[in-house]
C-alpha cells in the first residue's frame, strides 16, 4: 500500500523542478549530445564514406581483433566467474575473503598499470622475456596480450554478479536435490543453473561490453600495429590523431551501437528477472 | 529403519555442537528433538541426513554405518525450515525430482512418475496445484509439497527441519495434526526437530531433550513432563517456578519430597495452591501483585515477602473469582507437586 504523502512532507514544485532540470540536463549534456556528436560526425559527410570508412582493410582488421578478444575473454571469465562465486557463495574456506578482495583488484586497479603488469611479466626485458624470446613466442605487441589484457579487466563482472545472488539463495535448494539422490553435476544443471542464468547473463553482457570497449590496459601491451594488434578503441584513437576525424567518428559508432545494444540487453534482462522475482 | 546414533560429537569453530550424543530411535517411530535454539537439534539432524560430518563417533541405520555413505545415497527424506523447494519448477516437477534424477536403469517411466506423483499430490491433499510455482503457494502448502517430494523417493528415514517453524499458529496446529496422522499411515521412522515443546509433546511418540548440545532426556511426552530427569528439563517444558529455599509439600505427597532445602525445587504454576492462612504444613509468604486473565485461567505474579524474586501461579478463573482474590492480597504458596532434583547443575 502505497501511502498518499501530507503535502507539507513534499519538496515544493521550484525545488522538484530544479532537480529535475538538472539530472536531465546533465544527462543530455553529458550523454545524449556526445552520442548525437559521433553520429553526426560519422554520417555528416554521406552514407558512402562512413561505409568506407568501416570497410577500410585497418578498420576491419581491428573489429576482428576485438571480437576474438572477447570472444576468447568472456567465456574465460564466464567459466571462471561461476566457480568462483559457487565456492564463495557455498563453502566456508580460509582465504575466502581474500578472494573476494582479490577479484575486485581489476576495479581498483587502474588499467593502465594492468597493461604495465604484463609488459613487466612478458615484455622483452620482463620476467618471462628471455624464455619467451628462445622458445619464439610473442605475448607483448602481439594477439595473446590484447587478450590477456582484456581477460584481466574484465575478471571480475561475472562473479560479482554471482556471489550476491548465489548468497542470497543459500544452500538448501542444493542441499535438497542432494538427499533427493542427484550428483553434484545433475544438481549443478538442474537447480543451481537456473536459480543464478538472470544474474549470469547479465554479467556476461557488462563483461563483453568492458571486453570490447577496453582501451587502458590494451594500449599499452597494444604496440597500435594496424592491421595487426589494433582492436577497436585504439584504431578510433588513431584515427583522430591523424586528423582523420570522419573515419575515427564512424569507427567509434560500432562502439556506441555496441553500448546501445548492451543497455537494451540489460533492460530486458532486468524486466525479465523481475518477473522470475529475482536477480 | 532403525536409527543408532552412538557417541556423536561435533565441533564447530569456536563452539562446541554436540558433546558425545547417544540415541536410538527404533523403526516406525516419530521422535521430536526438543531444545532452546543452538542446542544442536539441528546439527545432529543434518549429521544423520548426511548434510554434515561428525567429529566423532557414527549413525547406524539398521546397524550399518552410514559414516562413509554420501548424503544422496542414505534414502533419507529431508524436509527444510523454509521448504527449500525449487522455484524455477512447478509443483508436479518438484515432487518428481528424486525420481528423475535416478540413474537410468533404476528410472521409473514417465507414466510410472506421472502416477506416483498424483499418488503424493492426493496424499499431501494438493490435488490440482500440480502446476502452480511454489511462489503461487501459501507457506503450508509449500511445506506439504516439500514433504511430498521428501517422500516421492520412498525413504527410510524422514527428518524435518522446523518443519513448521516459518508458518503461522494456525496453520501450525493443523498441520501438526496432519504430520501425526501421515506418520500413522506410512509408519517410515521419522525425526524432527523443533523448539516448540508443544508441537514436540502433541506430535511425537518420543521426545529427546537436548540442551548445550547433550541429550538431557528421552522419555514420552508424559515422561519428561511430568517426570523431567534434569531442572533444566523441568524449566524448558512448560513454565516452571524455582522454589529453592524450604517449600513445604502438600499433605498428599509430602512424602515424595526429601529435604528441600539441600535441592532445587521446581512447581509448575497450576500445581501451587495459594492459602490465606499459613498452615501447619507451611508455605512460602507473597503477596499478590498482579493479575492477568488468559481465556480461561487467570495468571498472578507473587511477589515472595523474603525478597526472593517472584512465583508464577495460574489459576481458573472460577476459583479466582470464587475465593475473590484481588490485588494486594497476602498469600501462602505451596506446592502440591514439587519435583526436587539432588544435584544442583547451576
Amino acid at each position: 500500500m502505497i501511502k498518499a504523502v501530507p503535502s507539507s512532507a513534499q519538496d515544493s514544485p521550484l525545488v522538484r523542478g530544479v532537480l529535475i532540470t538538472i539530472a536531465l540536463g546533465f544527462v543530455g549534456l553529458m550523454l545524449i549530445l556526445p552520442m548525437g556528436l559521433v553520429l553526426t560526425q560519422a554520417l555528416g559527410h554521406g552514407f558512402t564514406i562512413y561505409l568506407d570508412a568501416l570497410r577500410d582493410e585497418d578498420a576491419q582488421a581491428a573489429l576482428r581483433l576485438t571480437l576474438l578478444a572477447a570472444a576468447i575473454a568472456v567465456p574465460a571469465n564466464l567459466l571462471f566467474g561461476v566457480s568462483a562465486a559457487w565456492c564463495i557463495a557455498k563453502f566456508e574456506f580460509k582465504g575466502k575473503q581474500l578472494l573476494l578482495t582479490l577479484i575486485d583488484l581489476p576495479f581498483a586497479v587502474s588499467p593502465v598499470i594492468s597493461g604495465l603488469i604484463f609488459v613487466l611479466l612478458f615484455g622483452l626485458h620482463g620476467w618471462f622475456g628471455e624464455w619467451l624470446r628462445a622458445h619464439d613466442l610473442k605475448i607483448i605487441f602481439a594477439v595473446p596480450g590484447i587478450v590477456l589484457a582484456t581477460m584481466f579487466v574484465t575478471f571480475p563482472f561475472v562473479a560479482r554478479e554471482l556471489i550476491p545472488v548465489m548468497q542470497a539463495q543459500g544452500t538448501d535448494e542444493e542441499e535438497a536435490a542432494t538427499t533427493l539422490g542427484a550428483s553434484g553435476w545433475q544438481t549443478f544443471w538442474r537447480v543451481t543453473l537456473p536459480n543464478i542464468k538472470w544474474a549470469l547473463l547479465y554479467g556476461v553482457i557488462l563483461c563483453n561490453a568492458r571486453a570490447m570497449g577496453e582501451f587502458g590496459a590494451v594500449s599499452v601491451v597494444s604496440g597500435h600495429i594496424r592491421g595487426l594488434t589494433n582492436t577497436l578503441p585504439l584504431h578510433v584513437e588513431i584515427l583522430y590523431n591523424e586528423y582523420q576525424t570522419v573515419a575515427a567518428f564512424s569507427v567509434a559508432s560500432l562502439l556506441m551501437l555496441l553500448a546501445v545494444v548492451t543497455l537494451v540487453l540489460k533492460a530486458v534482462i532486468e524486466a525479465k528477472a523481475a518477473d522470475f522475482g529475482r536477480l | 529403519m532403525s536409527i543408532r546414533i552412538e557417541n556423536l560429537s561435533k565441533h564447530f569453530v569456536g563452539f562446541r555442537a554436540l558433546n558425545n550424543v547417544n540415541l536410538e530411535v527404533a523403526t516406525g517411530g516419530l521422535v521430536a528433538l526438543l531444545g532452546p535454539s543452538g542446542c544442536g537439534k539441528t546439527t545432529l539432524l543434518r549429521i544423520v541426513a548426511g548434510l554434515d560430518t561428525q567429529d566423532a563417533g557414527s549413525v547406524l541405520f539398521d546397524d550399518e554405518d552410514m559414516s562413509d555413505v554420501h548424503a544422496r545415497d542414505r534414502q533419507v527424506g529431508f524436509v527444510f525450515q523454509h521448504y527449500a523447494l525449487f522455484k524455477h519448477m512447478n509443483v508436479f516437477d518438484n515432487i518428481a525430482f528424486g525420481l528423475t534424477v535416478m540413474p537410468r536403469a533404476k528410472r521409473p517411466d514417465k507414466s510410472a512418475i506421472n502416477q506416483k506423483v498424483c499418488q503424493l499430490l492426493e496424499l499431501v491433499q494438493l490435488e490440482g496445484l500440480a502446476h502452480r510455482f511454489p511462489a503461487q503457494l501459501s507457506g503450508g502448502q509449500r511445506q506439504r509439497v516439500a514433504l511430498a517430494r521428501a517422500l516421492a523417493v520412498e525413504p527410510k528415514v524422514l527428518l524435518l527441519d522446523e518443519p513448521f517453524g516459518a508458518l503461522d499458529a494456525r496453520v501450525r496446529k493443523e498441520l501438526r495434526r496432519w504430520l501425526r496422522n501421515l506418520h500413522d499411515q506410512l509408519q517410515v521412522t521419522s525425526i524432527f526437530v523443533t523448539h516448540d515443546q508443544e508441537e514436540a509433546l502433541e506430535v511425537a511418540d518420543t521426545v529427546v531433550v537436548m540442551n548445550g548440545g547433550r541429550i538431557e532426556q528421552v522419555g514420552t511426552p508424559e515422561d519428561v513432563y511430568e517426570r523431567p530427569a534434569t531442572p533444566f528439563v523441568c524449566e524448558f517444558l512448560g513454565d516452571a517456578n524455582r522454589l529453592d529455599l524450604a517449600v513445604a509439600p502438600a499433605a498428599s505427597d509430602r512424602s515424595t519430597v526429601e529435604s528441600p532445602t539441600a535441592s532445587a525445587v521446581y512447581a509448575r504454576p497450576h500445581e501451587l495452591d495459594l492459602a490465606r492462612e499459613t498452615s501447619t504444613l507451611g508455605g512460602i509468604e507473597t503477596r499478590l501483585s498482579t493479575r492477568r486473565r488468559v481465556g480461561s485461567v487467570v495468571r498472578v505474579t507473587l511477589e515472595r515477602a523474603d525478597g526472593q524474586g517472584v512465583i508464577d501461579a495460574e489459576l481458573t478463573h472460577e476459583r479466582f473469582v470464587s475465593e475473590r482474590w484481588a490485588e494486594g492480597d497476602r498469600v501462602w504458596v505451596r506446592a502440591s507437586n514439587p519435583r526436587s532434583f539432588g544435584q544442583q547443575l547451576h
